[in-house]
């Protein structure tokens, strides 16, 4: 798991994040959810950030992961969001 | 003769660039014109490039000749719209979506376990949303397909084609199997001309796209981002997804922004307006800063001894400000002496500021130089307030000159790692954190303090006697790993929170005549202390006097409270403990 900090979030959520010094940018939406802020830790699988990859995408979309169903989906699958106020288990969706 | 390539090559990216260059590229030199193309075409111009790529040069050598290869495959001229070309891949492209119903009406086409997450509603915020159906999709069924992969007949019958908004578009080509098969939005590797050579082309032109791949095409470098011509910048600094980059170059969240060398001067994340006699925050911001300097007259520049540029302003009023860049135009001095209030976040992201005069200023908001490293000695002869995270990521400071100072606010200096000698005459009040990191302060005089936050000098170790004949009240923590500090003197203390001088080994004894109030875990594990008097404490949160071993005389006449667990006998050396008003002996009740 590889932790980014959030940088910044423009108007089409395309969020500027942090990690080891290297910045990326992804669009990231989450569903049913409060909206991460700046200052925020997103917390996710480091093969997301292979841009070498054919498999590479731009834009990840999460939603909140109940703890006792994270054993039923893919470990590439689960991600973290840490904020101020809570911390959130989450799962990738896709489409 | 020289090659002209190497000519342009040594101009614009210096004379060892293109020595290297000559020694890597012979081949890709002997086209004219080639090598000059690729690398202006990749890289903005800069004298540093040299120094950069010699860590990667075998990563460089590949990028380029990568390069070279596309350049030597022709282009063809796409002349067919992409519904054209997409009727010719056997695909019907519908019309771009531009409401949620006509997404919506998409939905039948993928089965409901399967659903894109697009059908949730909310989607056209982000993205420009397209969808093609084969043209047979209609008799591909699912059930028909019991070995899902992602590129087979079923998968790729129904696909949403969605570019990101914004000054730059990212492409994502969805799935029909969605999340049951790997990597279902990077179908056709999200390559339009995985469909069909040219429909990117075609989708760019139509639909006016910039197409970017923000990847740095397999080049890691460091300090260099990506701009949205598909240049490498090298940048002076990044702030919250901007990057301030030579030349007067800023790359704003990618869209490249060129400001006018005759005009601005770019410094960190300021611009210094030469025609307007301004300065202000990119792109058009006042703060703290610009506040600072306050209405000018006139901008000037000179260089100082070491060579460094001094913009040097005349204010309406006051006396001039000098603002001391160097050869990155990050802002490394700054003298302003008409200042006598500074607002919340100056220069917060400034790194290597080590210069500071600021002789008149009087009061300091929040997140003053929060991000700084650079100074090492700092003097305010007039500042008496201070706000939260005062320079709080300076590990250097080993000279602190503040006399005046009354209040400083939380995570003062907090990461501080160099100060050995505190002196502040004046300070009544320090928040929470205070020097929480700096283990080696030995000599403190704080002759006025009257209350502490948490964590006061929670790190130090160095300390072996500390006065502080006005400190009324102290937060939890208080220089709690310290072993060695043998002597306080308290008399004014009245109440404390949690950790008080907790593991303490150095002390035997320990008066605190006005304490009535300890809060939990008070002088536990403090190995050595033997006599205790506490002769006013009414109030003793839990876990008091935990483990402490040799103690042979505790003075508790006025305790009525007291948490759990209660004094351990068997682990108290003492035969006497005074318990009541009156003094007489009397055990307490456990």
């Amino acid at each position: 798991m590889k932790k980014l900090k959030i940088r910044a979030i423009n108007k089409y959520k395309s969020y500027v994040l942090e990690c080891e010094n290297k910045i990326y940018y992804f669009t990231l939406e989450f569903y049913d959810m409060p909206e991460p802020k700046i200052g925020d830790i997103l917390l996710f699988d480091e093969e997301y950030l292979n841009t070498s990859s054919p498999d590479f995408v731009q834009s990840l979309y999460f939603e909140p992961l109940d703890e006792k169903k994270a054993k039923e989906i893919r470990k590439f699958d689960i991600a973290g969001l840490q904020t101020k106020d809570k911390n959130y288990l989450l799962r990738r969706i896709y489409g | 003769m020289e090659n002209n390539d190497l000519k342009y090559l040594k101009k614009h990216y210096g004379e060892k660039f293109a020595h290297l260059c000559r020694e890597l590229f012979p081949t890709i030199l002997e086209q004219e014109g080639l090598l000059s193309k690729i690398i202006s075409d990749h890289f903005a111009p800069t004298r540093s490039l040299y120094e950069d790529i010699l860590p990667i040069k075998n990563d460089f050598v590949e990028y380029i000749y990568d390069q070279a290869k596309l350049e030597a495959q022709p282009v063809t001229e796409v002349n067919l719209s992409p519904e054209e070309l997409m009727e010719k891949a056997g695909y019907i492209l519908y019309p771009e979506c531009k409401t949620e119903d006509e997404i919506q009406s998409f939905r039948k086409y993928w089965a409901s376990e399967e659903e894109l997450c697009t059908f949730r509603g909310g989607r056209l915020e982000l993205c420009r949303v397209w969808f093609a159906l084969k043209k047979n999709v209609d008799e591909i069924k699912r059930e028909n397909f019991t070995n899902p992969k992602r590129q087979d007949e079923y998968g790729t019958s129904a696909i949403s084609i969605q570019f990101t908004k914004g000054n730059t578009n990212t492409l994502s080509i969805k799935n029909r199997y969605n999340h049951t098969v790997y990597a279902p939005d990077a179908t056709f590797g999200n390559n339009l001309d995985n469909i069909i050579p040219g429909l990117t082309q075609s989708f760019v032109k139509t639909y006016g796209l910039n197409l970017v791949n923000e990847d740095m095409g397999g080049l890691y470098l460091d300090d260099y981002a990506m701009g949205d011509d598909g240049k490498f910048y090298r940048y002076n600094v990044e702030i919250e997804g901007v990057n301030y980059c030579e030349n007067n170059y800023v790359l704003d969240f990618g869209r490249v922004v060129k400001l006018d060398n005759a005009r601005y001067v770019l410094a960190e994340n300021y611009v210094i307006d030469k025609q307007r006699k301004k300065i202000f925050r990119y792109p058009n911001d006042i703060d703290s800063f610009t506040k600072s300097i306050g209405e000018i007259k006139d901008i000037t520049f000179k260089t100082d001894n070491e060579g460094n540029r001094v913009v040097v302003c005349t204010p309406k009023e006051g006396k001039v400000v000098e603002i001391t860049l160097n050869n990155k135009n990050a802002i490394i001095g700054y003298k302003n002496p008409n200042v006598t209030e500074i607002k919340d976040d100056f220069l917060s992201d400034n790194r290597a500021l080590k210069s500071l005069s600021l002789p008149n200023v009087v009061n300091i908001g929040d997140f003053f130089l929060y991000s700084n490293k650079g100074l090492t000695d700092l003097s305010l002869p007039n500042v008496i307030k201070i706000g939260d995270s005062f320079i709080s990521s300076n590990n250097d400071i080993m000279s602190l000159n503040l006399p005046k100072l009354v209040s400083a606010g939380r995570e003062f200096l907090s990461h501080n790692l160099s100060l050995e000698e505190l002196n502040l005459q004046n300070l009544k009040i320090a928040g929470l954190n205070f020097l929480l990191c700096n283990r080696c302060i030995s000599n403190a005089t704080l002759p006025k303090l009257k209350s502490v936050g948490m964590n006061f000098l929670g790190m130090n170790l160095n300390l072996t006697s500390l006065s502080l004949p006005n400190l009324e009240s102290a937060g939890e923590g208080f220089l709690q790993n310290n072993q060695i500090l043998g002597k306080v003197y308290l008399p004014e203390l009245k109440s404390v929170k949690a950790c008080f001088l907790a593991y303490n080994k150095s002390m035997t004894s320990l008066q605190l005549p006005k304490l009535e109030e300890a809060g939990d875990f008070f002088l536990q594990l403090n190995s050595i202390l033997k006599d205790v008097s506490l002769p006013k404490l009414k109030k003793a949160g839990d876990f008091f006097l935990h483990s402490n071993q040799n103690l042979t005389k505790l003075d508790l006449p006025n305790l009525v409270s007291l948490g759990m667990p209660s004094l351990d006998r068997s682990k108290l050396g003492c035969d006497t403990i005074y318990t009541q008003k009156n003094k007489q002996e009397r055990e307490i009740e456990f």
